[in-house]
């Protein structure tokens, strides 16, 4: 296992936050950009609607900025905008009844989720492959319950350690471990042929 | 140091990668407790870049929409206007009211009752609310008022938590 | 002291020992013993009351409070499904529902509400005696409640 230093939070953002704190328009302005995309990444992958995410991201930064008062600035503000964004994103699916786009017995024969005809747009071949891609992975997270799927939606960032994971949301890293595993496991099991793709071998449906 | 044993070592590397197949329920199952018991393990693992070389995570990173500069500039304005400290105004504390007892009768009862209260408190073994937090806990639910974002935050890592209610503290 | 109020005395504190031995053989149906500490933390002061000192130094690793006071500590009982009711202050309300009892966890749902408003809940599973925090709403000065649960 590779020994990593965890990156620590660097003075300069230190500094942002402090200013941030005091109201400081353009400290703020700073961190928004510097972390509006991941935040956004999050909330997509858990809420599964671009305009959702963007009213959670939005939602989000208000309450990051909020509470900055109150809490310590050393785990930095991403881990303390994540936090919010993912629990923000859950709230609203929980609210919102997530249906599946596509119902399950919907599957064709080789079990693979299919993408309704309305997700389609008249785009050339790359394009629409890639949508249908889009659609086929959006509709497969949405099949994750919350908890896996807050967890896949922080890991699917690719820009946090397993660490931030569990601190952002506040569970122990074993859990991270076990929710993500899950989280794959049922992902390849609804798009095998990706997995066979990718050279990923699934087990046997449970 | 040492490292892990082997195999633990090899079953931590295959979880890594995403290898479903390469990990049973069983693997999973010693994975976490051999977690929960080595910190040292907790903290190489914790370091560890989540996602590298998955490619589940290059599909789902190349296949995320990136939103207008004009849906940013438009979140932007909301944020700007939304943050806004709330200053809530003093109010005065109620004054404490103490409940007054008629002496006499009183001091029979309390001392009686005394004795049964203490005999009730050794039963319960005594009056041991030491005051300690629980590093064990399982979160089964958390419900909370719409304006409520709930978060839980870990004090320390596989210690207490707190579960936070984070308001809309907007207007 | 009149012999009239002797004799109540007696007759009530037999009642009462009576009760407590009756409690102690009916081991089945015995209820979960909740303690509910209610707390305000601020950033206004660094006063920390005596009891709260491990909890703050906890605190104090992700929040910038820099006092702690332990306003009100209520004890109770309840049983599996029975609500424990306490009230806080400036009209705050824990609720603390046993819903599992073994031998070394506790599963307890804690509700924090201000009159008709929907409760902030949470449902816990926790070694006996250890505390729960749960917190976050505003006072009316700007600090913030936190309460600890624990049942056992």
């Amino acid at each position: 296992m590779n020994s990593l230093v965890r990156s620590s939070v660097d003075t300069s953002e230190l500094r942002q936050i402090d200013a941030a704190t005091r109201g400081d328009a353009a400290a703020r302005h700073a961190l928004f950009e510097r972390y509006r995309e991941v935040a956004y990444r999050v909330a997509l992958r858990i809420t599964g609607r671009h305009e959702d995410a963007l009213d959670v991201v939005q939602d989000g930064f208000i309450r990051a900025f909020d509470g900055l008062a109150e809490f310590q600035r050393e785990a930095g503000f991403q881990t303390w905008l994540l936090r919010i964004v993912s629990n923000r994103a859950l709230d609203l699916v929980r609210a919102r009844r997530v249906r599946l786009a596509v119902p399950l017995d919907a599957d064709d024969a080789d079990g693979r989720a299919t993408v309704p005809a309305d997700e389609r747009s008249p785009q050339p071949d790359a394009a629409l492959e890639q949508s249908e891609l889009a659609a086929r992975l959006r509709v497969a997270i949405e099949t994750l319950p919350p908890d896996q799927r807050a967890v896949f939606a922080l890991y699917a960032t690719g820009e946090l350690s397993y660490g931030q994971i569990a601190e952002t949301l506040g569970i122990p890293i074993g859990t991270v471990m076990s929710r993500l595993f899950h989280a794959r496991r049922r992902l390849y099991e609804r798009l095998p042929d990706l997995a066979a793709e990718w050279g990923v071998e699934t087990p046997p449906p449970k | 140091m040492q490292g892990p044993p082997r195999e633990l070592d090899e079953l931590l590397r295959a979880l890594t990668r995403g290898d479903p197949s390469a990990v049973s329920d069983e693997d999973l199952a010693r994975i976490e407790a051999a977690l929960e018991a080595d910190p040292g393990l907790t903290a190489a693992l914790a370091a560890e870049p989540a996602g590298v070389g998955d490619p589940l995570v290059a599909a789902v990173g190349g296949t995320t929409p990136t939103p207008t500069a004009e849906e940013w500039a438009r979140v932007w304005d909301n944020i700007s206007a939304g943050t806004a400290a709330a200053m809530r105004p003093a109010v005065a504390r109620r004054a404490s009211v103490w409940l007054r007892l008629r002496v006499p009768l009183a001091a029979a009862a309390a001392v009686l009752l005394a004795i049964g209260t203490w005999w009730n408190w050794e039963r319960r073994g005594g009056d041991a609310w030491e005051i300690r937090l629980a590093a064990d806990v399982e979160i089964d639910d958390i419900d909370m008022q719409d304006s409520t974002t709930p978060v839980v935050i870990r004090l320390r890592p596989d210690g207490p938590v707190v579960i936070w209610a984070l308001a809309d503290m907007a207007g | 002291m009149r012999h009239w109020q002797t004799g109540l005395a007696a007759v009530l504190a037999m009642a009462l020992l009576s009760a407590s031995f009756g409690q102690a053989q009916d081991t089945s149906k015995r209820k979960t013993d909740i303690q509910v500490l209610a707390i305000r933390a601020t950033n206004k002061n660094t006063e920390i009351s005596p009891e709260l000192k491990e909890i703050a130094d906890e605190l104090k690793k992700q929040f910038k409070f820099t006092g702690f006071k332990l306003e009100k500590r209520a004890t109770g009982s309840a049983g599996i499904d029975e609500a424990f009711k306490t009230p806080l202050f400036e009209g705050w309300e824990a609720r603390v529902t046993p819903k599992e009892n073994d031998t070394k966890r506790v599963k307890l749902q804690i509700e924090i509400a201000k009159g008709t408003d929907k409760p902030d809940s949470a449902t816990v599973t926790v070694p006996l005696g250890k505390f729960q925090l749960m917190g976050g709403q505003k006072l009316e000065n700007g600090d913030s409640l936190i309460v600890a649960v624990a049942g056992r």
